[in-house]
């Protein structure tokens, strides 16, 4: 059982790692705006489309 | 019901808006329901963003009806570009927005558009939550441009100043967030170690479990709670008691003697139910501030009433133009006809008439010649004055009401809350009950007694309530804001409860507060009524004057199909109407003397003084009859009816002629006695300040004032939506309809928080007669605890029956 000495203060760091991530994530503003990104993400179709385009293309390209 | 009808698939022989989809008229030639929504969607057309369409479509979403024409003055927004203003609204290069009418994905997706099609903006982002876009500029781009383009496209925007775009807020927000985050990582770490406590960890293993719980409570306790700490010293500094203290209280105790049993080897610490405690206490708060809407300040409200600059004339003759913080008492300005009044002043040359609607509610505009006195803020609607200034700035009427409107809104009285009453309670039971408990337990011995005494004072912190208080309101308000109320605090919900009295204003707010053509008539045989509308639009076309403005409005749909008229001789005579010469007769539009004219409308005896005739003259022979008027909101009846039927007395206050007022108040069946005609802003506002638990309903300037000294004010939505954000209560729908709803909101709001105290204080007592009886365990507390806060959870989030009855109703 005393492994639990040396898991506990791993487990210990990855959580405070998490809890450093999210601190500095909710600083940087990442949470102000809960609302908009959520419909944002649907709407940047331009710029998936001519990913799509250019993932075909090098698929084309490939086979060539 | 024209949502359903337009979503049915077009095989259906009915007509939708090509912008909004609202359904058409049968007999509307157009494929538009209004100007507004053509200018849009073809400017949409225009610029390559039709997909804009495309996407309202795939999410399920339909673009609101324009309704307002997007105004077509060039120099609305100039003021923007002006250094001093720049100066004060932009913060880290860019400025802020708040948008009118921005809902849904497609809006998203068209605002953040602007870079594409506006030259000079290097990006746009809108926050969806707020209704606040945040625009950055390329190098010389203008914000005026920007914000025309946002009127363009049917946002109106308006500027929002860099304090209020709540920079202050949103770093607290974010600090609340942070400690809620260090909050939620330690109490999760603390309740696995408590967990092997519980499940019979020993030895070696308990006493570093233990020791390790205290180390990870040290940043909760000392940052996270950081928040309870500050508004409990605040409270106590303030000689007061609010619902924090006891929660402090509670929380120092029990940590305290949790160290203290920890130092001497007693197994009884309660690391894992404190920290649990501060972090769903910080939940619910962080979730309430989410929810808040930060509203507009009233201070920003001047640069929409006063206009950008004046036009001063100098001793030689020449004009120029400056700010209007440069005009001074004694300078003579001009002002052209459909400008605005920079300054309160004395007409010294010219004759015009004068829309005081913004200040006083008056839809009728008065003459003005020289010697008549002009109010800063007003409309000139006739022709161009020479107006010498007697008052500019701060010292004009508009500039006093807005600077005690300013006052005002910081000095409402903050009200006793149900929360701040119960901690008094729960303090009181505590004090009187710890020696109680410390000498009954005394035989068992000193230390045993302390224990328990300690014991009690942590389980009587009224935690569960604390935390259902904040999220009663968080729900609550969530649910309002998706029916489309925005309600700027919870203390505005707690008031609501208690309102007795509700003062409406007349004109704008029980009325549509603009004239209309309530039913016109041809007199004459031979001319098709394309012909007459289109005569009347052209005859019209130009003047600023409000009862132009109606017949436009109304001729304007039933001229389409007829060719435009070029008139000859166009002019507009002041006070009696316009004329024009066409295909060698002369035509006029002038007001019906005559009895014999106006008689051929079947107008009641009562209205004829309300109402407004104009007749259409061919050569001096009447044509056709219109006949104008203000018409009551449609809604009116029934809205009186049901708030009169919750036992509230209705009032009418408004700035109209006692008589507009009396006929009013009849048709609505106010009795006599609750009657106020002819009253000034300032008299509103002292009226409503002398009654307690009143609520003011209103719109436009001339009510700001009442508004704010009323006890709950809310602004209906008119021309000026700026002002009905910084009042207390939003509604997004037009006219009234959702008031009666409101009082019932607040009042179940405060039975919900009611049945949450009752639930705590069971709990509160289980714990009690555990503590005294030596019973209480950190194994109880840990079970107790999160019963107690999954019971109010549940109370808050499902309300009752009467709640959600009102808010169907409102989102109907």
């Amino acid at each position: 059982m005393s492994v639990i000495f040396i898991l506990l203060p791993i487990a210990l760091l990855l959580g405070g790692f998490f809890v450093a991530a999210f601190v500095v994530m909710a600083k940087q503003g990442q949470y102000d705006d809960l609302e908009t990104p959520a419909y944002r993400v649907l709407l940047e179709e331009d710029q998936e489309d001519s990913l799509l385009v250019n993932f075909q293309k090098n698929l084309t390209m490939r086979r060539k | 019901m024209e949502t359903l009808a337009c979503s049915l698939p077009p095989a259906v022989e009915l007509r939708c808006c090509r912008h909004c989809s609202s359904a058409l008229p049968s007999r509307s030639a157009s494929e538009f329901c209004c100007q507004g929504c053509e200018t849009v969607f073809s400017l949409l057309q225009a610029s390559g963003l039709s997909r804009y369409y495309s996407i309202l479509e795939r999410t399920g979403q339909k673009a609101r009806a324009v309704e307002d024409q997007p105004s077509s003055s060039p120099r609305e927004y100039q003021w923007l570009d002006r250094p001093e203003i720049r100066a004060e609204y932009e913060t880290s290069g860019q400025m802020f927005f708040y948008l009118e009418g921005v809902h849904c994905a497609a809006c998203v997706w068209l605002v953040e558009k602007l870079p594409q099609w506006v030259p000079g903006v290097e990006s746009a982002r809108l926050d969806l939550g707020n209704a606040v876009v945040s625009v950055r500029l390329a190098a010389h781009g203008r914000y005026s441009a920007a914000a025309e383009g946002l009127l363009q496209i049917g946002y109106r925007p308006h500027p929002v100043r860099a304090q209020e775009a709540s920079e202050h807020s949103r770093l607290e927000e974010r600090r609340l967030l942070t400690q809620l985050g260090v909050a939620a990582g330690c109490a999760g770490n603390i309740m696995l170690l408590a967990i092997a406590g519980y499940a019979g960890a020993d030895g070696l293993f308990a006493t570093s479990f233990s020791a390790l719980s205290f180390i990870l409570s040290l940043p909760v306790m000392t940052y996270s709670a950081a928040p309870f700490y500050r508004s409990a010293w605040i409270a106590l500094r303030a000689r007061q008691l609010s619902i924090d203290v006891p929660v402090v209280l509670g929380l120092l105790t029990s940590f305290f003697v949790s160290v203290w049993n920890l130092a001497h080897g007693d197994g009884r610490i309660y690391f894992d139910s404190i920290t649990a405690l501060v972090f769903l206490l910080l939940a619910s708060r962080y979730l309430l501030k989410r929810i808040q809407r930060s509203a507009l300040s009233a201070s920003s409200l001047a640069h929409f009433l006063m206009p950008a600059f004046a036009r001063r004339i100098l001793p030689d003759g020449t004009r120029e133009e400056i700010s209007l913080s440069a005009l001074r008492v004694d300078d003579r300005v001009e002002v052209y006809s459909g400008e605005i009044f920079p300054a309160d002043g004395v007409v010294l040359e010219g004759r015009s008439e004068m829309n005081l609607s913004v200040l006083t509610g008056e839809s009728v505009p008065k003459a003005i010649s020289v010697g008549s006195s002009v109010f800063g803020g007003a409309l000139n609607v006739g022709s161009s004055l020479r107006v010498g200034v007697t008052h500019a700035g701060n010292d004009a009427r508009v500039g006093r009401i807005l600077e005690s409107l300013r006052l005002s809104a910081n000095a409402r009285a903050r009200i006793d809350r149900f929360s701040d009453r119960i901690s008094r309670g729960f303090i009181a039971a505590t004090l009187v009950l710890l020696p109680l408990v410390f000498l009954g337990n005394s035989r068992s011995g000193w230390d045993e007694a302390f224990q328990r005494a300690l014991a009690l004072a942590l389980v009587t912190c009224p935690c569960a309530f604390a935390l259902a208080t904040p999220l009663t309101f968080a729900s609550v308000l969530a649910k309002l804001g998706r029916a489309g109320i925005l309600i700027k605090s919870s203390e505005t919900l707690e008031r609501l409860a208690e309102i007795q009295n509700v003062f409406f204003d007349k004109t704008g707010t029980l009325t549509r507060g603009r004239f209309e053509v309530l039913e016109w008539k041809l007199l004459q045989e031979g001319r098709s009524i394309e012909q007459i509308a289109a005569l009347i639009v052209a005859l019209e076309k130009g003047s600023r004057h409000p009862l132009a403005e109606a017949l436009r409005d109304f001729f304007t749909p039933l001229a389409r199909g007829a060719s435009p008229m070029a008139l000859a001789f166009h002019r507009e005579r002041l006070g009696s109407g316009v004329e024009a010469e066409y295909d060698g007769r002369k035509f006029r539009i002038g007001s019906a003397l005559q009895a014999d004219q106006a008689d051929v409308l079947k107008s009641s005896a009562t209205q004829q003084e309300l109402v407004t005739r104009l007749v259409l003259f061919e050569n001096e022979k009447p044509l056709a009859v219109m006949s104008l008027g203000d018409q009551m909101r449609p809604e009116a009846h029934r809205v009186i009816q049901q708030i009169r039927d919750q036992g509230l007395v209705v009032r009418l206050i408004s700035g109209d002629s006692p008589l507009a007022v009396a006929h009013a108040a009849e048709s609505l069946q106010i009795p006599r006695e609750n009657l106020r005609a002819e009253v000034s802003p300032e008299d509103k506002a002292e009226a409503l300040s002398k009654t307690p638990s009143s609520m003011m309903v209103g719109d436009g300037v001339n009510d700001a004032l009442a508004l704010t000294s009323a006890s709950v004010g809310i602004a209906v939505r008119g021309g000026l939506e700026a002002s009905v954000r910084a009042s207390d209560v939003y509604l997004s729908r037009r006219g009234i309809s959702q008031i009666p709803q409101l009082v019932i909101m607040g009042r179940e709001t405060l039975r919900i928080i009611k049945r949450n105290f009752l639930i705590s204080l069971i709990y509160n007592l289980v714990a009690a007669v555990a503590a005294v009886s030596g019973m209480i365990t950190p194994l109880l507390a840990a079970v107790l605890m999160p019963m107690s806060a999954f019971a109010v959870f549940t109370s808050a989030i499902l309300g009752t029956s009467r709640l959600r009855r009102a808010l169907q109703e409102v989102s109907r």
